[in-house]
């Protein structure tokens, strides 16, 4: 049978995913968002760069109501009256920038309906899949939530504060910026992460972590600083600052780490399909060679006789339709196109009625069905 | 402070300029009124067809306490455009076809390839050399590649022959007046 | 003028609690009350490409992608790239051809650096770059809606056995009309055990084991930061993100939307732009009601002492007004807010959740004395400036509290006292109630009475420099 357009969602829905950095924006059934804008608002003129920062609910709501506003009637030039939303979010945001979110959609700008979804596996559904690893490395912290037949297997999840927000932190320790104001040296360290940095081999690494230098030596830079200056990025740090994702802290743990710990802990029957579904969703995954140099590092910690009795010979990595920076937002927007929509998402009504926001988008459902 | 300025042929420059120290026009330069140009470090040379507009700055000094050193030449080459307001201070040297957008500000020991373009407003300090064919914009100076050669629009350089004689006393070559 | 309309020397808080400069400030003719943009829900007026000025109505704007179709943005640092032309001779026989290219002028972009073809005509049909991934994308979204489809028919399938034997209402629910129908007309029916659903099949994603690696010259080569893309300029394109400025698509322009602005309690319109003009059809400024205040002498303010403190009062409205000051009350200051209401008139006809209050948060460094009794303020009379003779009734002016009155203006005498512990090069925070006269004039469906007036309160903070 084909799809009929009555069962398309008659109106407009609205996909947003809210990243820490960087924020994802458009219309369900797209094939990309419509833009990608820092996550940062005005309040009264002063400036808030980040809007997971804001502790205060009052702040909160006020920086959430003017971002969605500018996202709103900036860019998606539509109203939000009478809109569906669905707001890709990661599983570990707080509560309190969920519950306000809300607030402000339903209470302040009036949309009909709200879907929260997992980011972990709303990235699945671009690649067609339903069991994989996801491991979601953004800019604060990089977050792993295995999948197992569409379900997040929650009880494995990981967390760790090894991001792009790291690898600037190198950056700005191991490079001399200059005085300048925080917010500058930010977007400095930034640009010289996207522009100049990549993700060495794991030989490589080695080599330079012991201080010889390696054949053929990596270029250095030079780099502008706003016409004032220039200063030269060694090729040592052009490829070892993402290295700090890759190194274990005093737990022994890193990304690496990580992933092979969630996959120890995993049933025994899904780790296998696990580690030959590896999904890598975030901005900082774009770093050139990131998923190579995992892959080497994967390999590497696999001699260790801590997991020497995985049984696993090889990982296997996903890649997507899209680049890895809106893959979630994607899930999103295909999640948006179909009719289940309808009936996770939580109605205005409902909202004021019950006043509060599920935490599992599912429960209503139940409620409906029972 | 007296003043050398030699005119080259076909080279139009309005009498209302300051100039102090020893400078050169190429043949068929044109020079606006109201710009300023120091050579107190040396003397300047422009070469052929440049248009400097009005109000811009080049100024060759030595810094502030090394007054005692060897003059250097700054030679500035050919086909180039000093648009309203610019300011050269120091630079080392200055190649063809480059644009020196309004309000630019080029700074100190900074020497400046061909085809070039310094963006309207840009404020250019530091000392690494601009390479052939970079374009400068943007507020924070940002250096990409020019794809192709900077040029003027074809009838300007005529345009501002006919015009210029017309409303502004020029300098003639033969009498070399005393500096202002 | 910029500088003193932006200057928050002295802000009014509107009803929602926010501080705000009077010229940010609207006033709902209906609630009788100050609003401001953030306390008014917005509306899209009109849609417009910024650099062209062309209206364009919402689903053609929808059907763009909220992009214009005409104009052209420079990858590079988006500004509006300009359409050049040359002619060019391609055979010596025939006429010369005009050929177009783009052209950013304040970056010297062309539309050569990522190999465009210069067009024959100035519109020019430039490429329109493609998602490469778009197949894919839309064979995964025709998957997932069949799957989900085929899970609402499964459910209702199981539904259906709790139902009796009367099939007759499953006629409506089910569409068994259009079953019927499709049989009359000899298409094959759906299948009701959901196999029919022919869930377009797809292929699901093959893991790779060989993951790309880093090729290798990326040592060796020499980074060329200008051909780099600035992250600014990647996102610009979500879904091209070219890491080679050589890469780099013009982009088409950006639509921007005229707002019209409702108040949320009444649903009246408090601003309403005029469409296809810059100007308005409804514009309900506090500016124009509200009696402005001016700072006009303070003398030094000392901890612990009074000094006088002059401010200048301008009616701005056509009908005269009055005012009357009050203290401000820290502790009612959170208590009422919303509206006051004219008589004979229900304005929430349809009670509705509104967002809550901003809880005001004020602390206020001194005391005020404010002018006691009722001050009348003359109408705003243009022909007044003209007026030499400057004839003022100032007969039942107190002047302890009247320093001066010319027209519509009236100078008043306060004084302050800012706390013992004020610091130095602090500014000093005072506040206080002033209430005006508002003579409704509108006409009143409802209740054809005579003009009402109502005393509006508003709440003024003052930011006192203290720098002696």
């Amino acid at each position: 049978m084909k799809i009929e357009s009555d069962f398309l969602p008659e109106k407009q829905c609205i996909v947003i995913d809210i990243g820490t950095k960087y924020t994802k924006f458009g219309f369900a059934t797209e094939h990309s968002p419509r833009c990608i804008i820092p996550t940062c608002c005005e309040i009264d003129g002063t400036s808030i760069p980040d809007i997971y920062k804001c502790k205060d609910e009052q702040t909160l709501m006020l920086a959430l109501t003017n971002f969605i506003h500018m996202l709103f009637y900036k860019y998606a030039l539509v109203a939000p009256k009478d809109k569906k939303v669905i707001i890709v979010e990661s599983l570990l945001s707080p509560t309190i920038f969920k519950e306000i979110l809300a607030k402000v959609l339903f209470i302040t700008y009036e949309v009909t309906s709200l879907c929260f979804v997992p980011s972990h596996c709303a990235s699945l559904f671009t690649l067609g899949i339903s069991t994989g690893l996801v491991l979601d490395v953004g800019y604060k912290e990089v977050i792993l939530i295995p999948v197992c037949e569409g379900v997040p297997i929650l009880r494995l999840w990981q967390a760790m504060p090894l991001a792009g927000q790291a690898v600037e932190n190198q950056i700005k320790t191991r490079i001399d910026i200059g005085q300048l104001s925080d917010e500058s040296i930010d977007s400095i360290a930034e640009d010289i992460k996207a522009r100049c940095c990549f993700v060495t081999t794991l030989k490589r690494s080695k080599i330079l972590a012991t201080g010889q230098s390696v054949e053929p030596k990596t270029s250095d830079v030079e780099y502008h600083i706003n016409g004032e200056r220039s200063i030269t990025i060694s090729g040592d740090i052009r490829e070892t600052v993402h290295d700090v994702l890759f190194e274990e802290n005093i737990d022994e743990m890193s990304i690496t780490t990580m992933i092979l710990e969630t996959i120890i802990n995993s049933n025994v029957d899904i780790r296998l399909k696990l580690a030959e579904n590896i999904v890598l969703i975030g901005g900082t995954v774009m770093a050139k060679g990131f998923m190579s140099r995992l892959k080497e590092e994967l390999v590497e910690k696999l001699k260790c006789s801590k997991y020497n009795n995985l049984k696993i010979t090889k990982f296997k990595f996903h890649v997507a339709p899209a680049y890895e920076n809106y893959i979630a937002w994607l899930g999103g927007s295909i999640f948006g196109s179909t009719n289940n929509l309808n009936i996770v998402s939580q109605t205005r009504e409902n909202y004021i009625n019950e006043n509060y926001v599920p935490d599992w988008p599912t429960t209503f459902t139940r409620q409906k069905t029972e | 402070m007296s003043s050398k300025v030699k005119i080259g042929q076909g080279a139009m420059v309005c009498k209302e300029i300051k100039v102090k120290g020893q400078v050169s026009f190429g043949a068929s330069t044109i020079i606006h009124p109201g710009v300023t140009l120091i050579a107190e470090a040396g003397p300047i040379e422009i070469g052929e067809n440049n248009i400097i507009e009005e109000y811009v700055n080049i100024i060759h000094k030595f810094l502030p306490g090394h007054e005692q050193s060897e003059p250097v030449t700054l030679k500035i080459g050919s086909n180039n455009v000093f648009e309203v307001y610019s300011t050269i201070e120091g630079v080392s040297s200055i190649g063809d076809n480059n644009i020196f957008e309004s309000k630019s500000f080029v700074g100190r020991n900074l020497s400046i390839g061909n085809d070039c373009i310094i963006g309207a407003g840009c404020h250019l300090t530091s000392t690494s050399p601009i390479e052939d064919g970079t374009c400068v914009y943007g507020k924070n100076c940002t250096r990409q590649k020019a794809f192709c050669k900077p040029s003027v629009p074809g009838g300007h350089r005529e345009f501002l022959t006919k015009l210029l004689p017309s409303y502004h006393l020029l300098r003639k070559n033969k009498n070399p007046i005393e500096g202002n | 003028m910029a500088s003193y309309m932006f200057q928050k020397t002295i802000t009014s808080i509107c009803t929602c609690g926010l501080q705000k400069l009077l010229p940010d400030l609207f006033f709902c003719r209906h609630c009788i009350t100050l609003r401001c943009d953030f306390c008014v829900s917005h509306e899209i007026d009109t849609t417009y490409c910024p650099h062209c000025f062309e209206n364009l109505s919402s689903t053609e704007a929808k059907h763009k992608k909220n992009r214009c179709a005409s104009c052209l943005e420079c990858p590079r640092c988006f500004n509006t790239l300009s359409t050049r032309s040359y002619s060019r001779t391609p055979e010596p026989k025939k006429p010369p051809q005009k050929m177009y290219y783009l052209l950013c002028l304040f970056c010297n972009w062309r539309s050569h650096e990522p190999n465009i073809p210069d067009q024959p005509t100035s519109s020019g049909n430039w490429p329109v770059n493609k998602n490469p991934d778009d197949g894919r994308i839309l064979d995964l979204i025709n998957y997932y809606k069949s799957v989900t489809l085929k899970e609402v028919f499964d459910k209702q399938k199981r539904n259906t056995k709790h139902y009796g034997r009367n099939y007759m209402h499953f006629l409506e629910k089910f569409g068994l009309n259009a079953m019927m129908a499709r049989k009359k007309v000899g298409f094959p029916n759906f299948h009701t055990d959901g196999t029919g659903f022919s869930t377009s099949e797809i292929n699901p994603a093959e893991a790779i084991e060989n993951v790309p690696e880093l090729s290798a010259n990326t040592f060796e080569d020499i980074l060329d930061l200008k051909q780099i893309s600035t992250l600014e300029q990647r996102f610009a394109t979500p879904e091209l993100q070219a890491e080679n400025t050589d890469d780099l698509f013009p982009i088409r322009k950006h639509l921007r939307v005229k707002h019209s602005l409702r108040c949320r309690v009444c649903e009246h319109n408090v601003v309403k732009p005029e469409y296809n003009a810059v100007k308005f059809k409804i514009k309900h400024l506090a500016y124009y009601y509200v009696p402005e205040i001016k700072i006009i002498k303070c003398e030094p303010l000392l901890a612990g002492k009074w000094s006088s403190l002059v401010l200048k009062l301008c009616n701005p409205s056509q009908a005269s007004t009055a005012v009357r000051f009050e203290k401000l009350d820290l502790n009612a200051i959170n208590i009422i807010r919303e509206p006051r209401q004219l008589e004979g008139e229900d304005l929430i006809s349809t009670p509705k959740q509104l967002p809550e209050p901003i809880p005001i948060v004020l602390e206020l460094q001194g005391d005020i004395i404010v002018p006691e009794g009722e001050i009348k303020i003359a109408a705003r009379d243009d022909t007044a400036e003209y007026d030499d003779t400057n004839e003022v009734n100032t007969d039942n002016d107190d002047p302890k509290y009247v320093y001066w009155r010319k027209g519509n203006k009236v100078a008043l005498k306060f004084e302050v006292k800012p706390n013992e512990n004020i610091k130095k090069n602090e500014n000093v925070q005072l506040g206080f109630v002033m209430h005006f006269m508002y003579s409704d004039t509108m006409l009143h469906v409802i209740n054809p009475k005579q003009p009402q007036t109502v005393l509006v309160p508003i709440k003024i903070v003052l930011n006192l420099p203290n720098s002696f």
